[in-house]
């Protein structure tokens, strides 16, 4: 999943400025489910919002929308009106939803109230941790289903490096080296002779190395190029 | 919250003496604190009429929403008992 955490709520207030009508508009995909901009979230903030102005003595009327994706359109058809009554949209998606709405709805001016973290799983209840870079040429197959791109302080391909010490990151010795779990899971499996094979420098033009990146899937289309 | 009183002026006189200044929330579980209310009420035990007892079926039903949402309504403080 995607996962985010919420800007801290004098940010917001700063972006928000002193839009007099303010919607919150929460995300109920990925966001939800790492607690960070979901319908909860999304009401918390609003009641925190209107009491904060009213404090500033500048109340501001903050309402809350949520949509089951912002990253799709027909999602975000369905706010259309509560969008066009908002001065501005505080997005609880992640930057992908924020980009939606304002490609989607041009006229709105819309601010993220969150920060997009990484793609990480729940390892335990509040804990998230990433899992993937989205290099765009997985090589998990060769290590065992461990990355060692997303998980690799140094995205070696052939590690552990020097810093390796006792199974632990010189970064920060709470950090797993992921070479080290590499081993020891291929070992564990039998598979450690895999690791002998010295692997070439990686193709990065498939990352974002290459730019802005697209998928088109021609057998999906409703319109095709070619016709 | 500028409508709080400060910790120093935050006492149980004061709040006798400007009762109709103060509304304070308090969620009780119905299995311990609100009884306790109750015995209180029965005892014929005075405290201030500015405390508005809400009973939950246990404290564990309170969510931040609820207690978000009785400060926007005017509470000037929410008190949790269970």
């Amino acid at each position: 999943m995607i996962t985010g955490e919420q800007k801290p709520l004098e940010e917001i207030q700063a972006l928000l400025g002193d839009a007099e009508k303010v919607l919150v508009v929460g995300c109920g995909t990925c966001v939800t489910v790492c607690f960070a901009g979901g319908s909860r979230e999304a009401q918390i903030l609003s009641a925190s919002l209107r009491m904060a102005s009213k404090l500033n003595d500048h109340p501001q009327d903050v309402t809350d929308v949520t949509v089951q994706r912002q990253c799709e359109w027909e999602y975000l058809d369905e706010i259309e009106k509560e969008i066009a009554e908002a001065d501005i949209v505080l997005s609880l998606g992640c930057g992908i939803g924020v980009q939606a709405i304002a490609e989607h709805f041009p006229d709105t001016w819309v601010v993220p109230g969150l920060n997009t973290t990484f793609m990480g799983i729940p390892q335990e209840q509040g804990v998230w941790e990433e899992r993937c870079a989205a290099c765009g040429d997985c090589i998990l197959g060769l290590t065992g289903g461990i990355c060692p791109i997303a998980r690799c302080s140094k995205s070696l391909l052939n590690g552990p490096c020097g810093g390796s010490e006792d199974g632990h990151c010189e970064i920060d010795p709470e950090v797993p080296c992921a070479w080290q779990l590499i081993y020891d899971r291929l070992t564990s499996m039998g598979k450690e002779d895999t690791l002998l094979e010295l692997q070439p420098p990686k193709n990065w033009q498939v990352s974002r190395d290459g730019g802005p990146r697209k998928i088109i899937r021609e057998d999906l289309r409703l319109i095709s190029d070619e016709a | 919250m500028s409508r709080l009183p400060n910790t120093q002026q935050w006492s149980i006189n004061h709040v006798n003496n400007k009762i109709d200044d103060f509304q304070i929330v308090t969620y009780c579980c119905t299995h311990c604190a609100y009884a306790a209310a109750d015995l209180a009420g029965g005892l014929r035990m005075q405290y201030s009429p500015a405390i508005k007892v809400v009973e939950l079926p246990c404290t564990g039903r309170l969510d931040v929403l609820t207690v978000l949402e009785s400060f926007e309504q005017g509470a000037d403080g929410v008190m949790v008992s269970g």
